[in-house]
């Protein structure tokens, strides 16, 4: 038997596959599909106080290996979750991470205050990095100040963990997350959507409504890859990679490059068996290589003599 | 909602542009008229999304089930389904989505009046299927925009076979067959005239078809409901990429509906059009 266990923040995770904010609904979509108990957690959908009812469409558009989008968070709003949701989530035995946000400040603490309030809920997780709202999320997500003064109200607020799920659009990621760690963040996740478009060349419009959205799918993970490489090497605590992850290799190179847990996002939704496909390969890579645990492999990543130093590696001299 | 591996029976040409996919699968399903699968074949990764399809036909077998696609080849998803080959696996993910409201319609209540536009067509086979199973009258009105000589629609035949061709109505807007003109006006004329009063309207096709269907369905006061289509990320309610604008008739508040869940059959009162994006289809 292999220990796929991880623990982020005191909380014990059966194993570090988790599914990611936004791709896998508040969990229950995928009741008749998996098991959810074989799951290290959910992240739900992202909450915030009141319902919202996100963007206008159209809202997808797919791209090669990916897709980009401008959902807009739409969601039910907290209480709903809270009163329709979270019972039947409790039914299961996995870690329920609550993705919150707000426009402001202290709409992310009414959030926090009404889960506060409720069972089931084992840990929070800060979206300050969504491209898709015109205000409040994405300027939080991009200065490392801002970051971590809301970092540290909801942490003082918190009764849970608190998970901050950085932006890749910040000048500087590591800058962040280091900000955010030194708030008081129990975890750091990254990385959310990266802001882009696309245009239809007949009509010459962009193909979103609102022009730009966030892309997403395998097509990002090189990007995500290195962000979670660079931002582990910044911070003492664990590091949620996310980013195009589709499969157990994907993963693999996640927690080789420093994550303690992984997100699986986008291909939930083309393939709504991954995680489990995710966790069955993690098993059958530990056991060909007769590891018991799947920490040594965590941040194992053997580096060439003269970076092994190096804090983020950040411009490697290379010829292109 | 079931996913799973199908296997290709046959995947063939039909009409212009149209294939038709049998898939057998080896668990039973019994997907009501109107609902859809999400489609991709196995071990493919590009483009990573699956499509969808409105079931055909649907037979039950002891050892499973033979479903039957009609598609139309439009970018990378089709073009790709197109190269399946007998004995290749489809990933599938079915059924999905809210199907056509035919329950309280009897032979007493009156003829029904399915209206298609184009690749339109197969989502209303299986609704055809059950109405002339339960004794009621049927007449179908079916537009394209052009057809080559001695080219039926794909799927027309079994329209015919099914309704008889008096119970068929064919139009293409340059007149290369049947009537020259929208599908829409000779539907028109048929409620203009006709001396009996449709029970109900079904619809599925572009969205100005649609939207002139709305209007008539209005004027006439015929209740409508229509199959819309929206690009989808996932097919079951999880993305929320699917959304069409809806009212809601008592409050006239404006909110978005997936179209994978709440969908893709809306009753034509319910949708806000004027929010509708004009390119959805
Ligand atoms: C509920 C439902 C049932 C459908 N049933 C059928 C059917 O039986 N037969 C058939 O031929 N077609 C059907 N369609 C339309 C079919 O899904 C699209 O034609 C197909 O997705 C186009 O994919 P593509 O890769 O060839 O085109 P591309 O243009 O390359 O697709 C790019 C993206 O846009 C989406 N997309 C593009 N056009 C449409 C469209 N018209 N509707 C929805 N998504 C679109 C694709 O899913 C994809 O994500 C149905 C659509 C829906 C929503
Ligand atoms: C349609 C969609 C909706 C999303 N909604 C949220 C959200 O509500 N909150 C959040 O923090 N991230 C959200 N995300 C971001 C994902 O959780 C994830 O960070 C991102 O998609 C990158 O991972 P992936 O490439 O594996 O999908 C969303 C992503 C997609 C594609
Ligand atoms: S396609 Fe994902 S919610 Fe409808």
């Amino acid at each position: 038997m292999v220990d796929l266990s991880v623990t982020i923040a005191g909380i014990r995770f059966k194993n570090p596959v988790l599914t990611a904010s936004g791709t896998f609904g508040y969990g229950v979509e995928f009741a008749p599909l998996l098991d959810l108990n074989a799951l290290g957690g959910i992240c739900t959908k992202g909450l915030s106080y009141r319902p919202l009812e996100g963007n206008p469409p159209p809202r997808i558009v797919e791209t090669h290996g990916g897709m980009i989008n401008s959902i807009g968070l739409q969601n039910i709003g907290v209480e709903a979750f809270v009163r329709d949701v979270l019972p039947q989530l409790r039914q299961y035995d996995t870690r329920i991470i609550a993705n919150v946000f707000g426009f402001n400040r202290d709409e992310y603490l009414d959030v926090i205050r009404v889960l506060n309030d409720a069972d089931g809920v084992d840990a929070y997780e800060l979206n300050i990095s969504c491209p898709n709202v015109s205000s409040g999320g994405m300027e939080f997500g991009n200065d490392p100040g801002e970051a971590a003064r809301l970092t540290e109200a909801c942490k003082r607020l918190a009764h849970r963990p608190v998970f901050v799920k950085l932006s890749p659009n910040a000048p500087d990621i590591g800058d962040v997350a280091v900000a955010v760690e030194k708030a008081g963040a129990d975890a750091v996740s990254v990385t959310n959507t990266i802001l882009g478009m696309s245009v239809d060349i007949y009509t010459r419009r962009p193909r979103l409504a609102t022009v730009m959205g966030g892309v997403s799918g395998p097509a990002i993970k090189p990007i995500a890859l290195r962000m979670v490489f660079q931002v582990a090497r910044r911070v003492a605590i664990p590091v949620i990679g996310i980013g195009g992850i589709a499969t157990a290799e994907d993963a693999l190179e996640f927690l080789i490059a420093g994550a303690t847990a992984i997100q699986v996002g986008t291909a939930n939704y083309y393939d709504p068996l991954a995680s489990i496909k995710i966790i069955d390969g993690l098993n059958r890579y530990c056991k060909q290589r007769s590891l018991d645990s799947i920490l040594p492999l965590i941040g194992s990543i053997e580096l060439p003599t003269n970076l092994r130093n190096a804090e983020g590696c950040q411009q490697p001299d290379v010829a292109s | 909602m079931i996913e799973t591996r199908a296997t290709v029976v046959s995947n063939d040409p039909e009409g212009q542009n149209y294939w038709r996919l049998r898939l057998s699968l080896k668990i039973p399903l019994r997907p009501q008229p109107g609902q859809f699968a999400m489609l991709r074949p196995s071990d493919q990764i590009e483009p990573i999304l699956r499509r969808a399809f409105v079931f055909y036909r649907v037979k039950e077998r002891d050892t499973g089930t033979d479903c039957e696609f009609i598609y139309k080849i439009v970018g990378r998803g089709t073009q790709q389904l197109r190269r399946a080959r007998p004995g290749d696996t489809i990933d599938f993910l079915g059924p999905l989505g809210r199907g056509f409201h035919f329950e309280t319609l009897t032979p007493s209540t009156g003829e029904v009046y399915l209206v298609s536009g184009g690749v339109g067509l197969p989502a209303l086979y299986m609704l055809a299927e059950e109405l002339s199973l339960r004794g009621i009258h049927v007449k179908l009105f079916h537009g394209e925009a052009t057809a080559r000589p001695e080219m039926e629609p794909a799927g027309l035949s079994d329209f015919t076979l099914l309704l008889g061709r008096e119970a068929i109505v064919c139009t293409t807007e340059d007149g290369s067959f049947g009537r020259r003109g929208l599908v829409t006006e000779p539907l028109e004329e048929e409620l203009r005239q006709g001396a009996t009063c449709p029970a109900r309207i079904f619809a599925c096709g572009p969205s100005a078809m649609l939207r002139e269907i709305t209007r008539l369905s209005r004027e006439f006061r015929v209740p409508a409901e229509i199959s819309v289509e929206a690009a989808m990320g996932c097919g079951f309610g999880v993305c929320l990429g699917c959304v069409v604008p809806v009212r809601d008739c008592t409050t006239h508040r404006v909110t978005f509906k997936r179209v994978c869940i709440e969908g893709p059959v809306f009753s034509a009162d319910e949708l806000a059009w004027e929010d509708l994006p004009a390119s959805a289809s």
